[in-house]
């Protein structure tokens, strides 16, 4: 289906689906009247404006010739966010010298034809590199090792 | 005269030792991201925002600037050396400057870069310096309800601005409003949106959504794809251009200046624009149009100075009327705001020293730049051999240890991963991230604003219509929009920016 498969399509129901959600969301909140707009005004009307534009975009979409959506790269997508989801949650635990040589080689995997010994060997500079320029120059409090 | 009082009280902060340190930081910077071409100033300025909680707001804002008009350099010299422009700018540079750099005269048309682009620089500086205070000065009257108006066409010009679809970017801009709603409301202290988050109930931080948008969702976006082999360089012999060279290159500088400087200004203007016009005009001025893409000298000359001046002179509406007029002027808001400085026509009064700094430093910044890249221009070239392998690690290093140190948590970090898993879905969806950077930053002074002015005029909306000063810039906002939509004129823009791509 065109719809699905187009940039604007999927944006366009992105957008529709945003802005339903806010506006419904926004309902929570004392909407207040113009002259004395409560908390929910503001959003609730970005809402519908954005459900409202969203909409065109998906009409939009329906009327112009199809071009197809570029293939998602699920692979870089995951690994990317996964390594910095997991150097952010291993920062305060086990330290800067564990979470940083994590991130680097977790993200390498995203790229082609890894090879391990330049990945350990980025990894090795970078981690020395953000201790140099993060613990000892601009005097952060990170846990460099468990706590120490 | 207060322009010549003005400058000197901006020069004797913008000459200070540690000042210097910092423009020349931000111009080396911003040179060795403009050669690479998998790093561009918005990542850098992102990745670099933390570090303006640490400095005084002069010093680092005088470094933000001068990545921003140190990557125009740097793009050219990568465009001319290897035909790969490292910014949407230089794209134009790369078609007659690689052409010379092919017949022996690389050195030649770097110099000529250069030079038209100290010019421009020096130009577009006093451009800003005198036109600066006037525009302030008309907005310094301005209530709630031209402040609106200003924001709305702030806003439209920021949609006009995004490649593509027109609709597409007004959603972009909703969206990014929506975002700044998220926090405690200013006026009845209720929380919104933050899901029983306490670390949101002071807002969205604009870093991560800054980082996520900018540097997590490019390298998602491009990383499988840089790993290519490394391109072929052209070797450099003499620097300097003959008489012949530098008679065309002149004249075609003071025109590119001229073009560069009112396209920087106008709203949803900018260096890649700026540059192709300045390309367009050349060509139909020339006698022999024929010499361009075989490597005009004109056509190196006139972009070159096109988007050097546009680069700055697009700080004009920033400065004095609070309205970024790209990603980029975006971001040096946000940096503002880190400081507790509200962009805005009161920021001239509030804040002179800042002020004068900034565009003193603008000039500084620019003889650095020609001082730092014609002799070193051969180890610029070197960072291009740098693989992206190696690169985009340290970009996500320097990432996430920067967004841990905005508060000593790791919120900032999980929060920045979200927007560049959801930026790079949105990039994929032909949507452009920029303008959800502006509405989320205009976002809270945008509903402000509405308030008091509905509040004033017991919520009757047409006040903003019979306000004449404020009719007055919507009406330029609703013209503005329908010469984009009008499909005549929008045909030729797609042209613009896809030949700017």
């Amino acid at each position: 289906m065109n719809l699905l498969r187009s940039p604007d399509g999927q944006s366009g129901l992105f957008f529709t689906a945003f802005g339903l959600i806010v506006a419904t969301l926004a309902l929570q909140y004392p909407l207040g009247t113009p002259a004395r707009m409560g908390p929910g005004f503001f959003p609730f009307w970005l809402g519908i404006l954005l459900t409202v534009t969203g909409s065109l975009v998906i009409v939009q979409s329906l009327r112009a010739e199809s071009e197809r959506i570029a293939p998602l790269e699920w692979r870089s997508a995951a690994i990317i966010t996964l390594a910095i989801v997991i150097s952010a949650s291993l920062l305060l635990t086990a330290g800067l010298l564990i979470a940083i040589p994590a991130l680097v080689i977790i993200s390498a995997f995203a790229g082609r034809n890894v090879k391990i010994l330049p990945v350990v060997i980025t990894a090795a500079v970078l981690t020395a590199m953000a201790y140099a320029i993060f613990i000892l120059g601009l005097d952060l409090r990170i846990p460099l090792l468990w706590g120490l | 005269m207060d322009l010549i009082a003005n400058l000197s009280l901006g020069f004797s902060h913008a000459l200070e030792i540690k000042n210097i340190l910092f423009c020349f930081v931000g111009v080396l910077l911003g040179t060795a991201i403009g050669v690479l071409p998998g790093l561009g100033p918005l990542a850098t300025i992102s990745m670099l925002l933390p570090l303006t909680y640490a400095l005084d707001p002069i010093s680092s804002l005088i470094m933000l600037a001068g990545i921003y008009y140190g990557a125009q350099y740097g793009g050219s010299t990568a465009a001319i050396l290897v035909n790969l422009p490292g910014e949407s700018s230089s794209v134009v540079t790369a078609i007659d400057g690689y052409k010379m750099a092919q017949q022996g005269r690389a050195g030649a048309a770097l110099a000529i870069a250069a030079l038209a682009s100290v010019f421009a620089g020096t130009v577009s500086t006093g451009v800003v310096a005198a036109f600066s205070p006037i525009l302030s000065n008309v907005a310094s009257s301005f209530g709630s309800t031209e402040y609106f108006s200003l924001m709305v066409l702030g806003l439209v010009a920021a949609v006009i601005l995004a490649h593509g679809s027109l609709l597409k970017a007004i959603c972009m801009v909703l969206v990014g409003l929506i975002l700044g709603c998220i926090g405690v409301d200013a006026s009845s202290g209720s929380y919104r949106f933050t899901f029983g988050f306490l670390e949101l109930s002071s807002g969205l931080e604009f870093v991560a959504l800054a980082m996520g948008m900018f540097a997590f969702a490019d390298i998602i976006s491009t990383v499988a794809e840089k790993t290519g082999s490394g391109p072929a360089i052209h070797k450099i012999t003499s620097l300097w251009p003959n008489k012949k060279e530098f008679d065309a290159a002149a004249p075609a500088a003071v025109r590119g200046t001229l073009i560069g400087s009112v396209l920087g200004v106008l709203p949803g203007g900018g260096a890649a624009l700026a540059s192709f016009a300045a390309y367009t005009l050349e060509k139909r001025v020339s006698r022999e149009p024929r010499k361009f893409g075989n490597g005009a000298v004109e056509g190196v000359a006139g972009p070159e100075a096109a988007n050097n001046a546009a680069a700055q002179t697009s700080f004009i509406p920033m400065l004095t009327l609070g309205l970024p007029s790209n990603g980029v002027m975006a971001l040096m808001m946000g940096a503002m705001m880190i400081n507790n400085i509200s962009p805005g026509p009161q920021v001239m009064t509030t804040n002179p020293d800042l002020f004068w700094a900034l565009i003193a430093s603008m000039w500084v910044g620019n003889v650095l730049l020609v001082v730092l890249n014609l002799p070193m221009v051969g180890l610029w070239v070197k960072l291009i051999t740098i693989p992206y392998k190696v690169l985009y690690p340290a970009i996500l290093m320097f990432c996430v240890v920067g967004l841990y140190s905005i508060q000593n948590q790791t919120f900032e970090i999980y929060i920045a991963a979200i927007f560049g898993f959801v930026g790079y879905l949105l990039v994929r969806m032909k949507c452009e991230p920029a303008p959800l950077l502006l509405g989320f930053i205009l976002g809270p002074m945008l509903e402000e604003n509405l308030r008091r002015t509905l509040q004033l005029s017991r919520g009757d909306p047409w006040i903003f219509v019979t306000h004449p000063i404020s009719a007055g810039i919507l009406l330029v906002a609703l013209a503005l929009l329908l010469v984009t939509v009008l499909p005549q004129i929008r045909n030729k823009r797609e042209e613009v920016f896809s030949e700017a791509e």
